[in-house]
């Protein structure tokens, strides 16, 4: 690492993966994301940090840094050190927040989960990630004990979030920074994987300080900037663009969980004069659909991603509420996002989802690997310093998506003549409902395991507030209602996973089989035309 | 809170979110209870008792029980 001034760290490409390069250099102005939140402690002890509306809570910076700092001296009390990895089972909530930076002052790896998730899906997370303490919030405790109970040794420790006894920080633990580089492991976030188990995101500290960073400049935050956070914190955008932008300028964050955060999103942003928020395109429709009034003066813009955002909803959104929406693109591959819309809004090209950000190259390849010309559509693929070391433990996934120095997207698009980007569509069969992804096979593996299923698929289909919603196709062996094979789904998988409508295609009279090819794949394609026409 | 307004919650709930009511109910127990069903219960509460949450108040009702300790704040009122 070499110092250009006080302030800026030149990141040493050399020590980066190929698909992590890019050809022209690029400071940081700290090597951790813990360093990033106590710099701005020391400039602006008083300010406030982040605001928790549910629970009446406002922290200053010094405020919260006391809070992580007691966190961080229970977490080193109870042995867990660097290069240890703890998973947080935990709602947005100061809990959460304290223990994400005092695990990063450590040098611990954080490794968010969905509460919403089923006993065996927080299981699998915790497992595969190797983490060795798990917190959780009490209201889940029927969940995290099935989720105990799957693992045959105690070599996992499960800890009660309220029970945790926190200690006196001594001096030594307010000074003592573990000394770690800007290329370690700072989070795994799971995501949605084609055989239907999540594959893990490594996510860097450089990842995170990079793509928050130029987030940060894109949009021109300044100290007085207050975001909503309105996404969940165990996802990427909810992290990154909501917490950590605004944390690069000493900015501030109003916290609410997204399930609750919704009917008041007006009030909230008049409330606390909030600047920003980021959401997905769902999150729009619904505010739409409710009929939700605003009432702040404060909104620059509002930040969207995570899925298609329909032009028609952005028309009306924009014109109802008079607030530009800037629409991104990213994945959790890419740490959030990899391009944005141009700011102020009269410089956006709409129809599109930007230009690739300072920190990333973005280009459209063709099967061969080889680049399209403009305007050619080809595969999304990206390098730079805010895309992922690599998928934890997974050789194929690895091999398949990280080729060439480029990370291979899975999504479909074009670049026209002044490098704007325009998403088309997905190569693969992943369903964004609302923003979160999921491959039918997550689905088809639970209803293949009922016993009066044969076969089944699953598609996504056009819902008008989600985007997409989920449909299984079945061909059953013997007689079973169509909510009993629902119930089936109960515990097994997470809630917003569940199919909308099971079709079992022994009662069709124009579809008595499950279309599939020449080699016995399933034409998911055909079975949506089939849907759209017949049934939608 | 008197038995008639714990009724009336409670068929509310089960109405929107389609549940038993059970002591333990919450956001975490069930399932089904997204931004979504938060939007339509808490809309649902404030037209059939005839109030208006504060906002605060809409954040903080996330189990069965803070609903009914919020609400009878609300038609203690009345």
């Amino acid at each position: 690492m070499s110092v250009k001034n006080e302030n800026l760290i030149r990141v040493d490409q050399s020590l980066l993966c190929g698909h992590q390069k890019i050809d022209r250099d690029f400071f940081i102005k700290h090597n951790n994301v813990y360093e990033l939140f106590n710099t701005q402690a020391k400039k602006h002890p008083q300010k406030i940090f982040a605001i928790f509306p549910e629970s009446n809570k406002t922290f200053s910076y010094v405020d919260f840094e006391k809070k992580i700092i007691e966190k961080a001296s229970y977490l080193k009390a109870n042995g867990i050190l660097k290069g240890k990895r703890i998973c947080l089972v935990l709602p947005t909530s100061p809990d959460f927040l304290a223990l994400y930076f005092a695990a990063f002052k450590e040098g611990i790896t954080v490794v968010p989960i969905n509460p919403d998730l089923s006993s065996s899906e927080i299981a699998y997370i915790v497992a595969d990630s190797q983490a060795k303490v798990v917190f959780y919030s009490k209201t889940i405790f029927k969940k995290i004990i099935e989720a105990q109970r799957m693992f045959s040794q105690n070599f996992i420790t499960f800890t009660d979030i309220s029970d945790i006894k926190l200690t006196t920080a001594t001096e030594h633990t307010k000074t003592s920074n573990v000394r770690y580089k800007y290329g370690d492991e700072a989070v795994i976030i799971y995501t949605s994987g084609t055989t239907g188990k999540p594959k893990g995101a490594v996510l860097s500290h450089l990842n995170l300080l990079v793509n928050s960073q130029v987030i940060s400049d894109w949009f021109k935050f300044t100290p007085d900037t207050r975001t909503l956070c309105i996404l969940p914190l165990f996802h990427n955008n909810g992290q990154v663009v909501t917490l950590l932008a605004p944390l690069n300028m000493g900015g501030s964050t109003v916290m609410v969980r997204p399930k609750t955060g919704l009917k008041s999103f007006w009030s909230l942003i008049k409330e606390y004069n909030v600047s920003w928020t980021s959401v997905m395109p769902a999150i729009l429709s619904m505010i739409l659909a409710a009929k939700l009034e605003r009432k702040d003066s404060s909104m620059v813009g509002i930040i969207c991603g995570g899925q298609v955002l329909n032009e028609e909803v952005k028309i009306q959104f924009e014109k109802k509420f008079k607030i530009p929406v800037f629409e991104g693109y990213g994945l959790t591959e890419t740490t959030s996002f990899a391009c944005f819309n141009q700011f102020p809004k009269d410089n956006r090209k709409l129809g599109t989802v930007g230009r690739a950000l300072s920190c990333n190259d973005i280009v459209i390849l063709d099967d061969d690997g080889k680049e399209v010309p403009r305007g050619t559509e080809g595969e999304i693929c990206i390098r730079g310093l805010n895309v992922m070391r690599e998928y934890f433990r997974l050789n194929e996934a690895n091999k398949k998506s990280l080729r060439n120095g480029f990370f291979y997207s899975g999504d479909y698009g074009y670049i026209d003549d002044d490098g704007y980007i325009y998403f088309k569509t997905r190569k693969d069969y992943l369903i964004n409902k609302g923003g979160e992804k999921i491959y039918p096979s997550e689905i088809e593996n639970i209803l293949f395991a009922h016993p009066a299923v044969d076969e089944c698929a699953v598609i996504g289909v056009p819902d008008k507030l989600f985007g997409q919603d989920i449909v299984a196709f079945v061909k059953l062996n013997s007689d079973c209602r169509q909510d009993v094979l629902k119930n089936f789904f109960k515990d097994k998988l997470a809630y917003y996973k569940h199919p909308r409508e099971i079709i079992i295609v022994n009662k069709l009279t124009d579809l008595s089989e499950i279309p599939k090819g020449p080699t016995n794949k399933v034409l998911y394609r055909t079975l949506l035309e089939y849907y759209n026409r017949k049934i939608n | 809170m008197n038995k008639i307004i714990k009724e009336k919650l409670d068929n509310i709930i089960r109405e929107v979110l389609g549940v038993k009511i059970v002591n333990d109910l919450s956001m975490e127990t069930v399932s089904g209870w997204d931004s979504l069903r938060h939007i339509q219960l808490m809309a649902k509460i404030e037209k059939d008792f005839k109030i208006e949450l504060d906002f605060k108040d809409t954040l903080a009702m996330t189990d069965l029980n803070s609903i009914r300790n919020i609400l009878e704040k609300y038609v203690g009122k009345k």
